[in-house]
């Protein structure tokens, strides 16, 4: 169909030929689209792993802070009871002397404590919070109201605001 | 597509899992605990508690806190367990009809309603942690809930706002969690010792089933048994002691419980552990102590009973089944008490096989569920598998060692590069010795391939770079080039995945690099402590040589005392020989280091030159090259 007055450039292929070609490129076109697409998605994948174990590895290092120091509230409770029951009678100066710096290192220990965010969690006349106080006891109290807690029988800690370990307490019925 | 979740309803405690990425991945609650307690309770001000909250007053609640209900959920009021349960739970119990209701606060609930509550604080706390919203759901009961129970366990799914695609009996999901129902023809027995119910099921899988043959149990027997025990022991050892009966104290039987839980568990990786409650109480005579310790031989004393009590089950199960303990291929461990080595021990006995305990016993049911519900949920489309090589790749450096590049189990396509320098002064050329191996020693591991960089221009030793890269393509082939920074010169050689290890070959050097890993890590230490001895002879001679005029006398002598003892050690087998000599010459190195600096501040003025020098020292650590051979 050329006009005579014009040579072709460029031999246009068969139809046949254009046709075939047409699909073979359709069809890389949708395999590339889909590679793509594919590795769009690897690479968005591995971004939101990276930033998962961001997020992993701080709440791991909350974690492993958060039992090391529920494990030295044990050393806070007994030191406390200890010092609850610091002997009053026949006790000569030598021994007084012991006492007092036996209170002097608790007192740096609860000091180190709050330096690492650690602080006690509210209870006797509170009223009862499941959340952060455990109820281990109760008793009558003529006039009172129910769930406000009375005693406290072991303290509870929070770390940044984060329930380290639940007070346990004695609740009126 | 929504994420079905998979959960484990159980007596004591419940978990929920879903399938992550192509893998079971156990979800924490809002609380950050992976199991939550099967507790819903309703407080005086009508406030609904659920989980661990609801535990945390159940003591001073008990009428009002509701535990366990997975003892009367589907049953009739006339069952013997209700009968018996009646008697022991502390909460309120009525007859609905023919079934039961429970009462919180005065008002009354069905037992699906409470399980609903439990579900439902699940499916919240999945909803958040995932960030999307959950209708779905597997849940699983104990192999031997009949129509009744099953149906309440779906209806309590329904309530919670979970269509529930599927209810499994939890054996069977603990056989998912491993992949056992994979195995066909295969017979399994799970061992299920939970908090507070004991359960032996003998399941078979078929072509496309997994059959539960027969079960048994015992209703009331699990860890919270055991604790009673420690407990009563405790006590016992106190009044023994102490003459006081910590039984009547409220406070002493708090902290000796938690301690008592506290041992079981240590006592399952040590063998023997401190019970250790200072001030626990007080009397007149001052203050009491609590201060025991228990061995794993007294707790297997303690509770030994109990132990043995599950293997009637055990034998009934079998018999009901029709099989012997030689016929089971797999025995499955669920629950947290079936950590402790005596238990291991007995089913280890009974049965004749070591039992499967290495998914976490307190969740393989959930993971199980999770699994069941990845297989509902269909296909993943657009996966891409991927290799991974199966050994680490690496080059030689100085000493014959060999230092990885690319570890093994590495996924594929990957690359890495890495910087090495020289190991002589005015080297010419590098040898890159391409290996494929476990073993810490070049010799030890597969030549894949070699070639040289030459042209490197003279440099001191440790100054020039020439970074090896590294690059696996999607069909394992390794392409391994080295070039040199400096001059821009690279080399490169092209290794065919034919020319590594077949499948046997690699097992075979896994295996070895096991057997031998304690000798060749000596033979590393060997060598790295030689090649740091080598580098501090050339810089502590360097440094003589240099300011050798500069320094006194008598510590000039020392330093060159200690220098000759470590040539003399250094090429020798004796590390402790060769770490002294090397500390000992550091010591006196750096004794005439200080005084150089000391000299050069007052000296001022003549010190330019030796500062130009100063910058390039050191030696690149560790990575150095053979000389090309």
């Amino acid at each position: 169909m050329s006009d005579d007055t014009q040579t072709p450039l460029v031999l246009e292929p068969e139809d046949d030929e254009r046709v075939a070609l047409q699909k073979e490129f359709d069809e890389i076109r949708k395999k590339t689209d889909e590679y793509l697409n594919g590795w769009k998605r690897a690479t968005a994948d591995y971004q939101n792993l990276q930033k998962q174990v961001a997020r992993e590895r701080e709440e791991f290092a909350w974690f492993a802070l958060e039992r090391i120091l529920r494990d030295f509230l044990d050393v806070a409770d007994r030191g406390g009871a200890a010092l609850a029951q610091v002997p009053q009678e026949g006790v000569n100066d030598h021994t007084k002397e012991w006492i007092r710096g036996v209170r002097l290192i608790f007192d740096g220990f609860t000091t180190m404590l709050a330096s690492y965010g650690v602080t006690k969690i509210e209870t006797v006349e509170k009223t009862f919070d499941p959340t952060c106080h455990e109820a281990v006891g109760s008793r009558h109290v003529e006039g009172r109201e129910a769930g406000v807690v009375l005693d406290e029988a072991r303290a509870g800690y929070l770390l940044n605001g984060r329930v380290l370990r639940v007070a346990q307490v004695i609740i009126s019925e | 597509m929504s994420k079905i979740l998979g959960i484990d309803l159980g007596t004591t405690n419940s978990c929920a899992a879903i399938i992550a990425g192509g893998l079971p991945k156990v979800l924490e609650n809002k609380e950050g605990n992976r199991t939550t307690p099967s507790i819903v309770a309703v407080t005086k001000n009508g406030e609904r508690l659920v989980g661990l909250l609801a535990k945390r007053q159940a003591v001073t609640n008990h009428e009002n806190t509701v535990f366990s209900v997975k003892r009367l959920i589907g049953r009739r009021w006339e069952d013997s367990e209700v009968q018996r349960d009646l008697k022991v739970l502390p909460y309120k119990m009525v007859r609905a009809g023919d079934g039961v209701k429970v009462v919180m606060q005065g008002k009354e609930y069905t037992p699906q309603e409470i399980s609903a509550m439990v579900l439902q604080k699940l499916k919240a706390d999945a909803e958040e942690k995932l960030g999307e919203k959950i209708d779905e759901a597997v849940i699983t009961v104990p192999a031997y809930f009949d129509d009744a129970q099953r149906q309440a366990t779906k209806d309590a799914g329904e309530i919670a706002g979970l269509k529930v695609r599927r209810i499994i009996n939890e054996p069977t999901a603990a056989a998912l969690a491993y992949g056992f129902d994979k195995k066909k023809d295969e017979k399994i027995a799970v061992y299920d010792l939970g908090g507070g119910t004991f359960d032996v099921s003998v399941l078979e899988v078929s072509a496309d089933t997994v059959e539960v043959k027969a079960t048994n149990g015992d209703t009331h027997l699990g860890g919270d048994d055991f604790d009673q025990r420690i407990i009563a022991w405790i006590l016992s050892e106190f009044k023994k002691d102490q003459g006081i009966d910590l039984g009547k104290d409220a406070l002493a039987l708090q902290r000796i419980k938690e301690a008592a839980e506290k041992a079981k568990i240590e006592l399952s990786t040590t063998v023997e552990t401190e019970i250790n409650q200072p001030f626990i109480t007080s009397d007149a005579a001052g203050p009491k102590h609590l201060a025991l310790k228990l061995t794993r031989a007294k707790l297997e004393e303690i509770v030994g009973d109990l132990v043995e009590k599950t293997l009637e089950p055990c034998r009934r199960a079998l018999a009901d089944a029709g099989l012997s303990p030689k016929d089971l291929n797999e025995i499955i461990m669920v629950g947290g008490m079936t950590r402790m080595p005596l238990v291991l021990a007995t089913v280890e006995k009974f049965f004749g096989k070591k039992p499967n305990i290495s998914v976490n016993p307190d969740e393989v049911v959930a993971v199980g569920a999770a699994v069941q519900a990845g297989v509902l949920q269909g296909e993943v489309k657009d996966v891409l598998l991927l290799d991974v090589t199966p050994l680490s790749l690496g080059i030689e450096t100085l000493g014959g060692v060999m230092t990885t590049l690319i570890a093994r189990n590495a996924t594929i396509p990957t690359s890495k590069s890495q910087v090495f320098s020289t190991a002589a002064d005015s080297q010419p050329s590098v040898e890159i010795h391409v290996l494929q191996g476990e073993r810490p020693m070049a010799h030890d591991n597969k030549t894949l391939g070699r070639f040289s960089l030459d042209g490197i221009p003279p440099a001191p030793r440790g100054v020039p770079q020439v970074e090896v890269n590294f690059d696996i393509d999607a069909n394992g082939i390794l392409n391994v080039s080295a070039k040199d920074k400096g001059t821009g010169k690279e080399q490169k050689i092209t290794i065919t995945a034919s020319s590594g290890l077949s499948k046997e070959e690699i097992d075979r050097m896994s295996r070895e690099a096991e057997l031998h890993a304690e000798e060749d890590k000596k033979k590393k230490e060997l060598i790295e402590l030689r090649n740091n001895a080598d580098a501090m002879v050339y810089t502590t001679e360097k440094m003589m040589k240099e300011y050798g005029d500069k320094v006194a006398a008598d510590d000039k002598k020392s330093v060159e005392e200690k220098l000759e003892a470590l040539k003399k050690v250094k090429d020798g087998e004796d590390q402790e020989a060769i770490k002294k000599a090397a500390d000992e010459l550091t010591t006196v190195a750096q004794k005439v280091g200080a005084a150089m600096y000391q000299n050069q501040k007052s000296d001022g003025g003549d010190q330019k030159s030796d500062e130009k020098q100063t910058a390039k020292e050191g030696p690149i650590e560790g990575e150095y090259q053979e000389p090309g051979k």
